[in-house]
């Protein structure tokens, strides 16, 4: 196993090489330059090679992808044109926000989708089971940003439950924090929520079939404990595995959802920095998605073997 | 219910259960389970009514797709949810599908127990060997953790599997597959159940293992004064272990007997081709393996007439047009449905 | 970019309607695939028939602002500018689903391929094609399309290219895992013993047996792509001006959610029953040819 893991970090070079390879190319594809985008219309070409020059944009392609990439394996992305903060900080602030509203959406689509998916697959075909997959069908179908846009309206303007927007950090006031983050991972966690029960709800099926459920009905166990205790463990393979790369998905940065509530994390970061032609932070974030991804991507398969005693062993 | 597919018109004398004998431990009467599906209604069985004793063997033999397993499934109630079943089943004289489901269940693993073929696959592979086997006493007995644990050491004792402490704590894959077998039984034998089922218990294991496997089951039967309905495809494996023998065929029976009148004087045509199946090592070598022709019948397609009618080397034109009904030939016990049977003329 | 990355899982044969249900049952499970055809049969013909049809033009001032639906006047309302919601979603239904199906067969052509190279060849082939697949997925989708897009002048063609460089990956995936298990088989091995040339064994044995899922497979993406399309509209990085698009309507018309809550939904509703018939579609077709090896 550690074999595995020691080749998929391995496979981790090429890739990042790649990727912040192409990101330096697009930005330079980009028409106009970050130093047009800073100084805005009204400059004279003068002062937009001076401001070009002072930040070493006019130095050839490679002098330049070579300069970041050095500096960044040492722990340097370098500073944000737009904001002059050390790209490290600036994401560095912003990846809490990530995080919490990632983690939230798992959850809460987990809490919702795990008792939905065993009672709906115990009695499959059954009203609950139809409403749910009808539900989940329909919820699959809904884009993330019309789901927040619903969720707004119904949650925010008509209930007045929920802020619209913004973000209240959790050392200033943990219970202002929760209430802006539940609609953003609301929005996400319904979509979330339809996939795994479709997932789950089938391998419960599955499972169900098995001759082992059939010998614990036959020992006289009551249909609860074996669905909970026979039944749910072997179903949740796919599931953890999906689980897990959604969260590897999430922690990137969930960017229509960050820039429709406003906020202050990687997705709405990267959306800021694009038309800004930032270059130093989206190649930093970029960098720092990717690998984010990559690892979580190691993290669930290794995790697998922990699930699954037969894969223990070996 | 269609009376011209039953059977069996008349109880047998050992069903009668008047003041002054006991019920029988097992009696089935005319069970039917019948699933719906896409082509049609499969009627897996189809009329069955059997008897069992305290501390009785009773073998079921049959091809696959012969209704054996369904059987077993519905007497324990664990039939498919979709299917429709009909027909009563009394164990020590209560009907238990009349009653409630939560009631039924309290017979089953505890008076009840089932031993299922592949242990592979009986066995919950996220699941340690020692909850498997202390749920059940745990649920049914109301025994402590401790308490059950010890139950569960002394249990794989019984079966033979050495180094029991250190089993517990394995999960099935680290088990060979006749170890796996031997937990399967611990498992039914956790409860001290009056009746024991083992539905082609011998058949994924290899031979030597298998006969491991029967005289084990043959011992705890009679140390435990048991009552065991052993299932099986091969004869040969039900020979010398059983009481009496039903043979099953298109989910009915269609001969039971004492197991020595059903080897030496069967009437039904299918039972004696089964018989002949068996390779015979006293015939001369290379000789051909007799088999049956054709193939089972298809379960939602049945015929009129006689299930077996369409691959018997004797049917008569009645065979495939009427129904044989069971009839008793001699005072033991001895049933059959044949309108040819062999070693006799044929019947009016 | 969570969210959008991620098309209907199949549900799995063994999974849907089970063989001893109810005929009424089995019917019941029939209607959502007739409605998700007629709708999409529907859509597509308004679309086509766009340039034909007694509407006003997408950027036509027909009227008022902010009307809601009339009986008389405009069925869908006018929007903020006084358009006729109408004919913007009409003519945003033709430009999403123009694009989305053109990158959709764009993804199919080139990832299929790819995907027949290394699922044929395997080796370092199968290594390079494989990196290169990962370095695209691990790229936060719509950061790579925006980037894209604003590097590429913005247009329909500049948006299609980049929505079909994004679902090549998944292509290639899905269709080398269909011809690994395809290469093992016994016609192939035959014909290789026959002295068939690569090519010839690739185009005629096993692509005609991957095809079916293949197919099924893009259906699903097309649901998917026009997603992102939305999402991205809906950003401002999208289809380009002039054109309508449903995302970005629903974008045009969440400030005023409040006073005006149908021009929001309409566009809204537009998308979600587009998505939920290709979805509904696709995932017929994907249990019928049993794809149980969809990568993305």
């Amino acid at each position: 196993m550690l074999r595995q893991v020691g080749s998929r970090l391995l496979r981790l070079v090429p890739v990042l090489f790649l990727i912040t390879l192409l990101t330096t190319a697009m930005v330079d594809l980009m028409p106009g330059s970050p130093a047009l985008a800073m100084l805005g219309d009204q400059a004279t070409p003068e002062q937009v090679a001076r401001l070009n020059e002072q930040l070493g944009l006019d130095r050839p392609f490679h002098v330049r992808y070579w300069d970041w990439l050095t500096a960044a394996l040492g722990g340097d992305l370098g500073t944000s044109l737009r904001m002059g903060l050390p790209v490290t900080t600036a994401i560095a602030q912003r990846f809490p926000v990530t995080l919490e509203i990632a983690v939230l959406s798992v959850v809460l689509a987990l809490l919702v989708a795990v008792p939905l998916a065993l009672v709906a697959g115990a009695r499959a075909d059954g009203r609950l089971d139809r409403t749910a997959t009808a539900l989940s069908s329909a919820l699959l179908s809904l884009p993330g940003f019309a789901a927040a846009v619903l969720l707004i309206y119904l949650l925010a303007v008509r209930a007045r439950l929920f802020p619209v927007g913004g973000w209240v950090p959790f050392t200033e006031d943990p219970i202002g924090n929760l209430r802006s983050a539940v609609l953003p991972a609301l929005s996400l966690a319904l979509m979330e929520a339809a996939v795994y029960f479709r997932l789950l709800r089938g391998d419960v099926i599955r499972t169900l079939q098995e001759k082992f459920v059939l010998s614990a009905r036959a020992r006289g166990l009551p249909p609860g404990y074996v669905l909970f205790r026979h039944v749910l463990r072997p179903s949740l393979f796919s599931l953890t595995t999906v689980a897990g790369l959604s969260m590897g998905r999430l922690l990137g940065g969930a960017v229509i959802v960050e820039s429709l509530f406003a906020l202050p994390g990687i997705g709405f970061l990267a959306i800021q920095s694009v038309p800004f032609q930032d270059v130093p932070a989206i190649q930093g974030i970029v960098v720092v998605v990717a690998v984010t991804y990559v690892l979580v991507n190691i993290a669930v398969d290794v995790g697998y073997s922990v699930i699954d005693p037969r894969i223990r062993a070996r | 219910m269609n009376p011209t597919t039953t059977t069996d018109p008349r109880p047998g004398p050992e069903q009668a259960a008047g003041p002054d004998r006991p019920p029988p431990l097992l009696h089935v009467d005319d069970l039917r389970c019948h699933l719906p599906t896409r082509r049609g209604l499969l009627r897996a069985v189809d009329g069955v009514t059997l008897t069992l004793e305290r501390g009785q063997t009773l073998g079921i033999a049959g091809e696959s797709g012969s209704g054996k397993s369904m059987l077993v499934r519905t007497i324990m109630g664990i039939a498919p949810r979709a299917a429709r079943v009909s027909g009563e089943v009394r164990f020590d004289g209560v009907d238990l599908r009349r009653l409630p489901a939560r009631e039924a269940r309290r017979y089953l693993g505890r008076h009840i127990a089932m031993v299922f073929q592949d242990p592979s696959s009986a066995l919950n592979p996220v699941v340690r060997i020692e909850r498997h086997l202390t749920e059940g006493p745990r649920h049914h007995l109301g025994l402590s953790r401790a308490a059950a644990r010890e139950k569960a050491v002394q249990l794989l004792e019984q079966v033979g599997i050495p180094e029991p402490r250190k089993r517990l704590r394995q999960y099935p894959h680290q088990l060979s597959g006749g170890m796996r077998q031997r937990v399967t039984i611990a498992m039914a034998l956790a409860c001290d159940p009056a009746l024991l089922i083992a539905d082609e218990s011998t058949t994924a294991l290899d031979v030597t293992v298998q006969k491991q496997i029967l005289d084990l089951l043959q011992r705890i039967q009679r140390d435990r004064d048991m009552a065991v309905i052993m299932v099986s495809h091969d004869l040969g494996v039900l020979a010398g272990r059983t009481d009496r023998i039903a043979v099953m065929y298109g989910g009915q029976v269609v001969e039971e007997a004492p197991t020595p009148t059903l080897f030496a004087h069967h009437r039904h045509r299918y039972t004696a081709a089964l018989l002949e199946a068996i390779p015979d090592t006293a015939r001369p070598r290379h000789s051909a393996l007799h088999t049956i022709p054709g193939a089972p019948p298809d379960p939602v397609a049945l015929g009129p007439g006689c299930r077996f009618a369409p691959r018997c080397a004797a049917a008569l034109p009645r065979c495939s047009t009427d129904v044989p009904h069971l009839e008793p030939a001699g005072d033991d016990g001895h049933r059959y449905a044949c309108f040819a049977p062999t070693g006799l003329r044929e019947r009016p | 970019m969570s969210s959008v990355m991620q098309p209907a899982p199949p549900t799995g044969s063994a999974a849907e309607t089970p063989p001893t249900a109810s005929r009424a049952a089995r019917r019941g499970a029939k209607l959502p695939l007739w409605v998700g055809i007629g709708w999409i049969a529907g859509l597509a013909l308004v679309a086509l028939l766009a340039d034909v049809l007694p509407i006003a033009g997408y950027d036509e001032v027909v009227g008022a602002p902010m009307q809601g639906p009339q009986l008389t006047g405009e069925p869908l309302g006018t929007d903020a500018i006084g358009r006729s919601v109408l004919s913007r979603i009409v003519y945003g239904a033709r430009a999403s689903m123009a694009v989305g199906l053109t990158a959709a067969v764009l993804g199919l052509v080139v990832g299929g391929f790819l995907g027949l190279l290394a699922g044929y060849f395997r080796g370092v082939v199968e290594a390079t094609i494989d990196i290169l697949a990962e370095v695209v997925q691990a790229f936060p989708p719509l950061l790579f399309l925006i980037a894209l897009a604003a590097a590429l002048r913005p247009s329909l063609a500049s948006l299609t290219l980049a929505l079909a460089a994004l679902i090549i990956p998944s292509f290639a995936r899905m269709t080398k895992g269909s011809v690994v298990a395809q290469s093992s088989r016994e016609f192939v091995l035959a014909a290789r013993a026959m002295g068939a040339s690569h090519w010839r064994i690739m185009f005629r044995e096993i692509l005609p047996n991957a095809l079916m899922s293949i197919v099924a497979f893009s259906v699903v993406v097309m649901a998917l792509l026009i997603v992102i399309e939305g999402s991205l509209s809906f950003l401002g990085f999208g289809m380009p001006m002039p054109y309508p698009s449903w995302g970005g309507m629903v974008a045009e018309a969440k400030d005023r959610i409040a006073s005006h809550p149908s021009l929001t939904f309409i566009p809204a509703f537009f998308l979600f029953m587009t998505v939920y018939a290709l979805n509904t579609v696709g995932d017929h077709l994907r249990r019928r040819f049993d794809v149980e090896q969809s990568q993305l």
